[in-house]
């Protein structure tokens, strides 16, 4: 009897909690529904006959669906070369960016020196202004050096640690391990450099794992940096090489390629999202080693 | 400890430079001349070794590959330059301003109307009017030019580059549509009025009854008679009623005068009425694949479309003249310019004359009147054949807007405070014409 009551109770709460979970299910199905459908007429545009695209009424699924797209698209310009370019520039620029970052983001976490708060107020200052507003004159400066039309200008900023967001994220990981570690180190007989690279930096290894994902995810879909300083069609990354599906002033758009580069291009990052998904929210919630 | 960042710093930054150094003078420019480049001196006086010349475009895949064609031909033939083609329709003014804001610009780039004005007004373009003056080209002749085309070169009478297109507005028709409705294709002689009749007999409804019959249902239309989106502009219609969007001096925009408000009534009641499709309708199904489908019998677009090359029964013809007989349509124009900080100008210059004289027997319309040949053309562009008379016809009156350095501002104000409500909003000319005039004007001044 006792058990039976306890148990009506229990379903009760269960009810509801049971129409509470389905209410959020219906909810977030719907919100992702809005979400994906521009992605699905992605899909479905990437694989229509050309004449197809702008039929009445729209077709949603393809018949038949037109796959060779892909392959056109691909060959349709020397998009082997761009992706060649495309990793260049992404491997070295997270490699720069993780070095320099980390090495400044320590450099603000553990040493005390005149000026240092309002220096990492001005960088953090950096991060109001927006790409466009500096994009002149960091060109100047580029073309300065005789960088412009070349990848430099696209992998060498990353050396100057020009990420406020990557140094804000690091400083405040080192920021949370506790400086006995390092006075131990230091006993141990550590000099900086070794207490940086093999006690610090194995304890934010989520961090510099999330600021590279982050890094890949700018590297990749930069597409304004490519465009303004590359001043050679053998040079360019995939995102400027897909324009040319843009058409021109007498040339339509050839929007089934340009929606299935589009999809090539999205897909390493939507996949990395997947696999990677956990250190995203990791990296900027979990902070390492506690008091 | 910061002396030892420094100097890690110091060191990859010395590597990666050093490292990419090597690679940019043997990637960047390729070939022979890359010794010459990378030792500091592409000028060098004689042109002994060919000079680089860097084109910028705004061309796509498909015309980029064309142009890559006829540039390997120009590079083959000529001793003097080797023309490296930097094509990308992507965000093609940002890109241009950024580049010509250094010294690292292109040698030569394309550029249109609008811009040329500006950077001949701005100095970004070479002077050429002594180089033209004084070479024997083809295309150096600038008696040979349509006079409207070089306008926007032209800054205190001096030329600061050469158009390579100047397309007419053309209407482009459906003639099986036409036979089916038993009307005669356009002619000279066509003004609004028969232009109208025929996209009332042109519009009709599921049930088959056209605009002008008893019974006409507007909310079930399936076939139009005409087709606006903002495209084709209201300033030749207004042109065409002898009215004017900004005066000869530039300094006032006569939009209420009777002629320009005729006109935009004209227009308003096309765009707002039965005979042309509501703006969503041609969002959803496309402005140019409704004509392209044979939903629209009549379609103005620029003289270079393939509307007539590749769609079935379709013919261009000249836009209709306005009530009073006056025959005007508006001209784009593309052209070409050589970048005042080029450190190659004479090359730059010779690859601009035979570049622009290839791109002449390219596209249509050429801008000169001796290659505005009737045979001449056919042969160069057998599939646009059948619309090439009209198409020449119409360059003896196309003209672009007036286009000064105040233009951007202007335009702005024209499209979204008078045309951008007449067209979306369903406002009338009459009603917004006294509050936009000032604004207008304003920004004129």
């Amino acid at each position: 009897m006792a058990r039976s009551l306890a148990a009506g109770g229990g379903l009760g709460t269960r009810r509801m909690n049971a129409i509470k979970r389905a209410l959020i299910y219906i909810i977030v199905t719907f919100l992702a529904a809005v979400i994906l459908v521009p992605f699905f007429w992605m899909l479905s545009t990437a694989l229509q006959e050309k004449g197809d695209i702008f039929a009445w009424p729209p077709q949603w699924i393809p018949d038949p669906p037109q796959w060779r797209n892909f392959a056109e698209a691909w060959t349709a310009m020397p998009f082997n070369r761009y992706l060649g370019n495309t990793i260049f520039v992404v491997v070295l620029g997270i490699t720069a960016e993780l070095a320099s970052a980390t090495i400044v983001a320590y450099g603000f976490a553990r040493f005390r020196f005149p000026g240092s708060d309002l220096i990492f107020l001005i960088l953090l200052a950096t991060m109001m202004l927006p790409f466009h507003v500096t994009l002149i004159p960091t060109f100047l400066i580029w073309q300065h050096f005789g960088l412009v039309g070349e990848f430099d200008p696209l992998v060498l900023r990353a050396w100057t640690a020009w990420g406020p967001f990557y140094i804000f994220l690091l400083r405040q990981f080192f920021l949370t391990i506790p400086r006995e570690l390092d006075d131990a180190a230091e006993i141990d007989g550590a000099n900086t450099l070794q207490t940086f690279f093999l006690i610090m930096l194995p304890q934010i290894r989520p961090a510099l794992l999330a600021v590279a994902i982050f890094a890949f995810r700018g590297y990749w879909n930069d597409f304004l940096g490519p465009l303004i300083y590359l001043t050679d069609m053998k040079l360019y990354t995939m995102n400027v090489g897909m324009y040319f599906f843009m058409g021109g002033v007498n040339e339509a758009p050839q929007w089934n390629y340009l929606m299935a580069m589009s999809i090539i291009i999205a897909l390493p990052v939507v996949l990395l999202f997947f696999v990677a998904q956990r250190y995203f929210i990791e990296g900027i919630t979990f902070t390492g080693l506690k008091d | 400890m910061l002396a030892s960042v420094l100097l890690v710093i110091a060191l990859v930054l010395s590597a990666c430079g050093g490292g990419k150094n090597d690679n940019g003078a043997n990637g960047g420019n390729g070939g022979n001349a890359a010794n010459n480049g990378s030792s500091g001196n592409n000028s060098g006086g004689e042109p002994a070794q060919k000079v680089q010349i860097r084109l910028a475009t705004w061309a796509g895949a498909d015309e980029a590959k064309e142009l890559q064609a006829i540039l390997d031909d120009l590079n083959a033939k000529s001793g003097t330059y080797e023309i490296v083609q930097d094509s990308n329709p992507a965000e093609y003014d940002t890109r241009m301003i950024t580049q010509l804001s250094g010294d690292s610009g292109p040698d030569l780039f394309w550029v249109s109307a609008q811009r040329a004005a500006q950077f001949a007004a701005g100095g970004v373009m070479l002077d050429i009017t002594d180089r033209l003056a004084s070479a024997s080209h083809p295309a150096a002749d600038t008696n040979d030019y349509y006079e409207a085309s070089l306008g926007p070169f032209t800054h205190d009478g001096k030329i600061y580059g050469l158009p390579w297109l100047q397309q007419p507005v053309m209407m482009y028709v459906n003639k099986a549509l036409f036979d089916e409705a038993g009307l005669d294709y356009p002619d000279e002689s066509w003004t609004w009025n028969e232009f109208l009749d025929a996209a009332k007999k042109l519009t009709k409804d599921a049930n088959g009854k056209r605009a002008d019959e008893e019974g006409f249902d507007a909310n079930n239309t399936v076939q139009w008679g005409f087709t606006l989106n903002g495209w084709p502009p209201a300033q030749m219609f207004i042109w065409q009623n002898g009215g004017e969007v900004i005066t000869e001096d530039m300094k006032s925009s006569p939009i209420d005068t009777p002629e320009a408000k005729e006109a935009l009534n004209f227009y308003a009641d096309l765009v707002q009425g039965p005979l042309v499709p509501s703006q969503s309708i041609i969002r959803d199904r496309g402005f140019d694949q409704m004509f392209r489908n044979g939903q629209v019998a009549m379609f103005m677009g620029g003289a270079a479309d393939n509307l007539d090359s590749t769609v079935e029964n379709v013919q261009a013809f000249m836009v209709p003249a306005g009530p009073g007989g006056t025959h005007v349509t508006f001209g784009d124009i593309l052209g070409m310019g050589i970048n005042a900080k080029t450190k190659n100008p004479d090359a730059a210059f010779q690859a601009l004359l035979d570049l622009t004289d290839a791109i002449h027997h390219w596209k249509i319309m050429p801008p000169r009147k001796s290659l505005a040949d009737l045979e001449t053309l056919k042969e160069l562009h057998p599939n646009k054949a059948h619309s090439l008379e009209a198409i020449i016809a119409s360059m003896e009156y196309a003209r672009p807007y007036r286009y000064s350095e105040k233009y951007p501002d202007w335009d702005n104000i024209f499209w979204t405070q008078l045309m951008d409500p007449i067209i979306n909003a369903g406002a009338r000319p009459d009603d917004l014409i006294p509050k936009v005039k000032p604004l207008l004007d304003n920004a004129l001044q």
